[in-house]
């Protein structure tokens, strides 16, 4: 079991699988402050002092340079939230009926 | 061709051509229109040699006999049928004289030409339709400043007079109160509509309207003005007729006085979209609606207000006052989207939704009611105590109802929520989504009453509400129909939530979601489950940031992993985050070790 402890600074995390690409990719984002924990049975676990190594990393691995952004800004389940560098949910419009707009 | 000219006594004299209104009564005797014309008027400007325009006729021209003077020498007398006439290239005034019919928008070649209305001819020109007469003139400037005689028989329709006729040139107030428009008793559908786009004012006082349809009347009257801007005054008006005032005013600027309306007496009045997108005029505080007559008879109020906008004496945006004292709700039959986005500060006269009649509201007719009322408070006018929220049995879906309700107020000045909220009758509704999403209020809303047996989401139902602390969900009868959870109560100040106390009759194993659902809430201290909850449909995404910020007690997140891990069978799992403590030793951490083993990844307090 890999895990990141309570009093880690490191709080940017990624959880992967052995595997390549964005589909090794379980779960990503902020492991929340000091006093959170994060535990997983997934081989590997990384994390960083800032939000900014983590989106770099998750990006080399996604293969795509604005995977973290659009995950944050789409809600993409795979994010842990906050992002304190982009706005979480941005392109998340409510919808109103189509006969009304 | 016989040479016809009618005179104003002739024209007194007319009552046995047209027997269904005495001529005698209203025959003019005030004086022409400008510079002395006393014939109608309008300018031509013609692009091209051999240009061939015809004045059409409504109904094939049964009863006109008129004479055109066609500005170039030449003239065609007595007609009774459609005219046409080939010009050379130049500027002419058409002169018409006589009974006519005009019809014009049916001649696609005179649409573009037309350039000014200039002399209604009201002494000697009488129209005997008003059906498409000057629709769709793109060109036409209108200079008159008498007004037309118009003399309606019951069955002529007056459809679409000036519609999409722009009349930019018109920056005037265009006061209709002489224009005759009683004699029909058929359709009158948008005779100004998308037209007078520059108009300075529109004015109709103390007419009766005998109609049987007046939708799209004014709709866009000096909506080309700047913010604030216009003056708009139809009121003591009397539609003896009328069942579909539908978009009557939509996207019009400058509403200032439209009170004092007598609605028809019998039958039902469609009222959806009257003001829709409508602007009040700057420094009108109110749209006073109280004088309304016959409001019983209103059967639908979908978007009859949406999107409202106040100005203040600045031009600057502003809130206002709503005033519907005294209507009777009785046959309303929705509210669809009635208030949505309005600057609604208040509504006074809420307290009469205690006449709606349970029958008539069902589905989604209350759906985004009071939708993005940002800035609304129901502190100083409210909800009656019963016969509202508790008559919506029959309503399926409350999607949106109080959406951002009070949202832009201010903290301390929200105002009460809703009363009588608490004993809604939700029992048939499937639907909550995002029904209080922002909503702010001072006070608390409880639910502990509710049925809410056949909900299937509550996606956003509570997302960011404000004066709500405590939820109690133990009777809500939840059954396997509900499948979403997400977002209901984040970024909210609740304190306590029970979803069921030891075991309980609620069933959640049809959630597949309960994203984000506690995320951002920071005052929660206690959160929980039945002893017996299930969470058997949850996927493997169902569970990301579940609880963040507040907290449950280790109790409560022991059970709840004892019973995620009993329930729900999904490997690998994905994430899992609950700030929360749980038991070392107990029976919460044997269930999320094996859960970790299944491939959840757990973001916690770890245990104590």
């Amino acid at each position: 079991m890999n895990t990141l402890e309570k009093n880690d600074t490191k709080r940017w995390f990624l959880v992967k699988d052995n595997g390549t690409g964005e589909e090794s990719l379980q779960v990503f984002g902020y492991a929340g402050d000091i006093g959170t924990e994060v535990q997983t049975n997934h081989p590997i676990l990384l994390n960083w002092l800032t939000e900014e190594e983590l989106q770099f990393e998750v990006n080399s691995i996604a293969g795509s340079d604005s995977y973290y952004r659009d995950a944050v800004e789409t809600e993409n389940y795979k994010f842990q939230l906050p992002s304190q560098i982009y706005e979480y949910g941005l392109r998340i419009e409510q919808e109103l009926p189509e006969d009304i707009n | 061709m016989a040479t016809t000219t009618f005179t104003p006594s002739q024209l007194r004299g007319i009552n046995s051509l047209f027997p269904y209104k005495n001529y005698g009564l209203w025959a003019p005797e005030i004086s022409a229109g400008a510079a002395g014309e006393t014939k109608f008027v309008m300018e031509v400007i013609i692009p091209s040699d051999s240009y061939l325009i015809t004045l059409p006729m409504n109904s094939g021209g049964v009863g006109t006999n008129y004479n055109v003077d066609w500005g170039d020498g030449n003239s065609d007398l007595g007609n009774t049928g459609d005219v046409s006439h080939t010009y050379d290239t130049g500027v002419y005034d058409i002169k018409v004289d006589g009974v006519w019919a005009p019809r014009l928008y049916t001649n696609v070649a005179i649409r573009s030409v037309v350039t000014k209305l200039k002399n209604w001819g009201k002494d000697t020109t009488i129209f005997t339709t008003f059906d498409q007469s000057f629709r769709g003139l793109s060109n036409m400037g209108y200079e008159a400043t008498d007004y037309p005689t118009l003399n309606l028989a019951p069955s002529v329709t007056a459809n679409y007079a000036f519609l999409s006729t722009p009349v930019n040139t018109f920056t005037g107030v265009l006061d209709i109160s002489n224009w005759d428009l009683l004699g029909t008793t058929s359709t009158m559908t948008s005779p100004f509509a998308v037209s007078f786009q520059s108009a300075a004012g529109f004015t109709m006082v103390g007419n009766t309207i005998n109609a049987s349809s007046t939708s799209q009347f004014a709709s866009n009257i000096s909506a080309g003005l700047a913010d604030g801007e216009g003056d708009i005054n139809i009121n003591n008006i009397t539609w003896t007729n009328s069942g579909n005032l539908f978009s009557f005013l939509s996207s019009a600027k400058g509403i200032n006085n439209v009170n004092n309306w007598t609605l028809k007496a019998s039958g039902t009045v469609s009222v959806t979209k009257i003001f829709f997108n409508s602007h009040m005029k700057k420094g009108v505080t109110s749209l006073d609606l109280s004088g309304w007559v016959n409001t019983s008879n209103i059967s639908a109020l979908q978007e009859t207000f949406r999107n409202v906008d106040f100005f203040d004496s600045g031009g600057a945006q502003a809130n206002g006052i709503l005033d519907i004292t005294g209507w009777d709700f009785t046959n309303a039959g929705t509210f669809y989207f009635c208030f949505y986005t309005s600057r609604f500060s208040e509504i006074r006269g809420l307290s009469g939704l205690n006449t709606i009649t349970a029958a008539n509201l069902t589905g989604t007719n209350v759906a985004y009611m009071f939708g993005q009322t940002l800035h609304l408070s129901f502190d100083n006018y409210d909800f009656p105590a019963t016969g509202f929220f508790n008559k919506l049995g029959n309503c399926t879906n409350f999607t949106s109802m109080f959406n951002s309700c009070g949202y832009s107020r201010g903290v301390g000045n929200y105002g009460k929520a809703p009363n009588g909220i608490d004993g809604l009758d939700s029992s048939n509704c499937t639907s909550m989504q995002n029904m209080f999403y922002r909503a702010r209020f001072d006070t608390s809303i409880d639910v502990s009453s509710w049925d809410l047996s056949k909900i299937t989401t509550l996606q956003q139902f509570m997302f960011g509400i404000r004066g709500t602390t405590t939820l109690d969900f133990s009777n809500s009868g939840f059954t396997n129909a509900l499948t979403t959870m997400s977002d209901s109560f984040r970024s909210t100040e609740l304190t306590t939530v029970t979803f069921g106390s030891g075991t309980s009759s609620n069933d959640f194993s049809g959630v597949t979601s309960w994203t984000r659902v506690f995320n951002d809430t920071d005052d929660l201290t206690s959160l929980e489950f039945p002893t017996n909850m299930s969470f058997a449909s949850v996927t493997s995404g169902g569970m990301v940031n579940f609880l963040t910020d507040g907290t449950m007690t280790d109790v409560q997140y022991d059970n709840l992993l004892v019973r995620f891990e009993a329930t729900n069978s999904v490997n690998p799992g994905g994430a899992f985050r609950v700030n929360a403590y749980y038991t070392l030793g107990g029976a919460g951490e044997t269930a999320r070790t094996a859960l970790i083993t299944r491939g959840w990844t757990f973001t916690d307090l770890g245990g104590r």
